[in-house]
Parts: C-alpha cells; structure tokens; sequence
C-alpha cells in the first residue's frame, strides 16, 4: 500500500467497474451473434467482484477485485428462421441468452460506479493536498 | 527510466558520524523509544517517491501505447503528483527550518 491508500483503493474500484463495462460492452455486441443450433454460441459474461484481502493487522480493507468473469452455461434462443442460412433442418437459429434490458440496467449501475469511484479519488486528492498545503 | 535516488537512510548509514549527533538526539528527544529519525522518515518517504514517480512514468507510457486502462494512468499521475507535492512541501519546510537555525544568533 502506498503512501495514498484511499487513492489506490479508488482505483481498485474503477478497475471492476472498468471490468464490467468491458463485459457489459461485450454482450451487448454479441447479443445479435447467430448460429447454427448445436454449434458454439457467446455466453453471457458477468464480472464477480470481491473484496480484496487486507494486509495483516490492516482492517480498513484494501479494495475490490474481479474474483472472476462468469461466464453463463444457460442454452441460447432457438428462433425460427427457415431462411436464415445457418438454420438448420428444423428451420430454427441459435441467438446468445443476453438479456439486453438486464446489460443496461448493468451499465447504468456500473457507469454510476465509475464515477462514485471518481469522485473519491478526486475528493482523496483534495483531502491529501489540503494536508500539504499546511504550513508550519 | 528515473535513476534511482541514493535512500538518505543509506547515505546515513554510510556515514554515521555525520548523521548520527543530530538523528540520536531527534529520536530520544521527541520520540523515546520508536526510534524513528528525521532521516530514517525522510528516506523512506524518497524511496516511496522514487517507486510512485517510476511507476507514473512506466503507467505513462503504458497508457500512450494503449496498453494500460486510463483509470491506471490516472491513479499513478495523481499519487506521483502528491508524492512530488510532499516531498517538496516536507524539502521548503526542512530548509525553514535550517534557515531558522542558521539566523540564531551565535553568542
């Protein structure tokens, strides 16, 4: 931890919410995919965020992290589409499972993160100037 | 990138009659037993602007070649910037301090 720990735990939370706009980012472009039923289809991505583990004998925490990038097992949307080329004998194509209303929701809340996160650093940087701005 | 600053903890031990007078009397005279000298402080606090400095610098270019995240960049710049701040803020108050005791009279 460095001399700025407020600072580095602010960005430890930009770093997540970064995570999760990256992957919110993802799903959304991906939301369209096709294929062929069977095939490889995008999963959903979502971004596990834990705390981070304190140094010892530090109970003021020291973060968030990414645990891990989950990524979904659930089956995709067949839809009937006879003349799509990738349909397959029955007529019916593979979209992802991405609920776009739930990854705007999503990106609402992690936009909102973001700038919670920066709103603190900038205020540490504020707090940390104002102490050295003290003259003797 | 930056060379690296010779720790006043190092330069302290290398030569401990120079610093030793003034470090001892220091630490027994404010702190007692913690043992923490004005040196031992000011040479840490070097070491840790040397390592933010460094790092602002490598995060710098990271971020111009796109391969750090503008959130890193923006974290290294700013602990560099306040590092920097206080150091100098501790260097012009150090220096107050010298000058306050250059112009005691000397009888």
């Amino acid at each position: 931890m460095s001399m700025f720990p407020s600072i580095d735990i602010a960005g430890t939370g930009l770093d997540v919410d970064q995570t999760w706009i990256d992957t919110i980012s993802s799903n959304v472009a991906n939301a369209d995919d096709a294929a062929t039923p069977g095939s490889a289809i995008y999963q959903d991505q979502e971004v596990v965020a834990t705390a981070s583990p304190s140094a010892p004998g530090n109970n003021n925490g020291s973060g968030v992290q990414v645990q891990s990038v989950n990524v979904s097992t659930a089956p995709g949307v067949l839809v009937s589409d006879p003349g799509n080329p990738l349909a397959n004998n029955a007529g019916l194509v593979e979209y992802p499972n991405v609920d776009i209303g739930h990854q705007m929701t999503s990106l609402v809340q992690a936009q909102a993160g973001y700038e919670a996160n920066a709103n603190v650093l900038g205020n540490s940087d504020a707090a940390y100037k104002a102490i050295l701005a003290i003259k003797a | 990138m930056i060379p690296p600053i010779t720790p006043v903890t190092a330069v302290a031990a290398a030569s401990p009659a120079a610093a030793a007078p003034g470090a001892a009397a220091a630490s027994s005279g404010t702190s007692g037993t913690s043992g923490a000298s004005f040196s031992n402080v000011l040479g840490s606090a070097l070491d840790s602007l040397n390592a933010t400095t460094s790092n602002a610098s490598t995060l710098a270019v990271e971020g111009a070649t796109g391969q750090a995240n503008v959130a890193d960049v923006t974290v290294a710049s700013t602990e560099a910037q306040l590092a920097v701040q206080m150091a100098t803020t501790t260097r012009d108050d150090a220096v107050t301090a010298f000058n306050s005791i250059m112009s005691m009279a000397a009888g």
